[in-house]
């Protein structure tokens, strides 16, 4: 897997949470979009700091899940701990997405 | 002007490729290959996250792959040519031997691919190859059903193709409890279809 490293510190003090989720996600689209093997897109660096960036980091986890059904599965789960999608949902990303968000709704998370 | 795809796939520029779709994150490169546009198939670590058919090998090699493809009726073979009356997967992998990509050869030669969450692209076997997914390990092929009919014009072959592409979906992902029985009348069902069209 090609990779870029990504910065492990923000660009500036005043960088915002939706700012710093912003850089690195883009940074995980560029080096992990052609990739199938989601255990390979998951553990690139970015998407380990964005997991790091803890629950002020869901809100827009689920956003982006709700409007492009991004793959952010595995950090959700890495975060809250919960693990929303049944079995028979594997893989079926749109499926997987609405038992997230159905989650989420359940437990009060807005996005 | 160099295209995004292309730094990426440089070998994409040498052989002329065409985008065949747009970006979508509900399918990848092995479901593309396999006819299936509604899920992700991979044998990843969390069977929760990934599909990959029941009773195959959860594990990244060539054999596992390799099965996963034949529980769809491929077997392995020698030669990428286009061979009249079948259809042909090629399997990528890394340097490590680990699969990586998954292409499937299109009437006339060509192949197609879905590049992760990214595009389907039409294009030649080998531009794909490189650093991003290594290069091909695997050729497997398997009786194209609907070969006979492509004498007929195309399409009644896109036809049969795509309801065979439905019955597979239907078989390997969204009901497993859909039957051979099932499967078998739905195929002569689209035979029907197809002959009366002609």
């Amino acid at each position: 897997m090609a990779t870029t490293p990504v910065k492990s510190t923000p660009e500036s003090p005043a960088e915002t949470v939706e700012e710093r989720f912003r850089r690195l996600a883009a940074a995980w689209h560029r080096d992990t979009d052609y990739l199938s093997s989601m255990d390979d897109a998951d553990s690139h660096p970015a998407y380990q700091e964005i997991i790091r960036l803890g629950p002020e980091v869901v809100p827009l986890l689920l956003r982006d899940l709700a409007e492009n059904h991004t793959h952010w599965f595995g950090a959700l789960e890495a975060i809250t701990g919960a693990r929303p999608a049944p079995a028979s949902a594997a893989g079926n990303i749109p499926r997987m997405a609405e038992a997230w968000l159905r989650w989420a709704k359940d437990n009060g998370c807005q996005w | 002007m160099v295209t995004p795809l292309e730094t990426v796939f440089p070998g994409l520029a040498r052989g002329g490729y065409r985008v065949t779709s747009p970006r979508d994150g509900e399918y990848n490169c092995i479901a593309w290959a396999a006819g299936d546009t509604r899920v992700w198939w991979w044998p990843g670590r969390d069977a929760g996250k990934e599909y990959w058919p029941p009773g195959v090998p959860r594990e990244r090699t060539r054999d596992a792959f390799a099965a996963a493809f034949a529980s769809l009726g491929y077997k392995i073979c020698e030669g990428e040519g286009p061979e009249a009356g079948y259809e042909k997967i090629a399997l990528f992998a890394d340097a490590a031997g680990m699969p990586t990509h998954a292409s499937r050869q299109l009437p006339g030669g060509r192949w197609t691919s879905k590049l992760g969450k990214a595009e389907d692209v039409e294009h030649e076997l080998h531009d794909l190859e490189g650093a991003v997914y290594g290069a091909v390990v695997l050729i497997l092929r398997r009786a194209a059903t609907a070969a006979e009919l492509r004498v007929d014009g195309n399409g009644c072959v896109l036809l049969i193709q795509e309801i065979e592409n439905w019955i597979r979906r239907e078989a390997t992902v969204e009901n497993r409890r859909f039957s051979e029985r099932r499967r078998a009348h739905a195929v002569e069902r689209g035979r029907e279809l197809v002959h009366n069209l002609r």
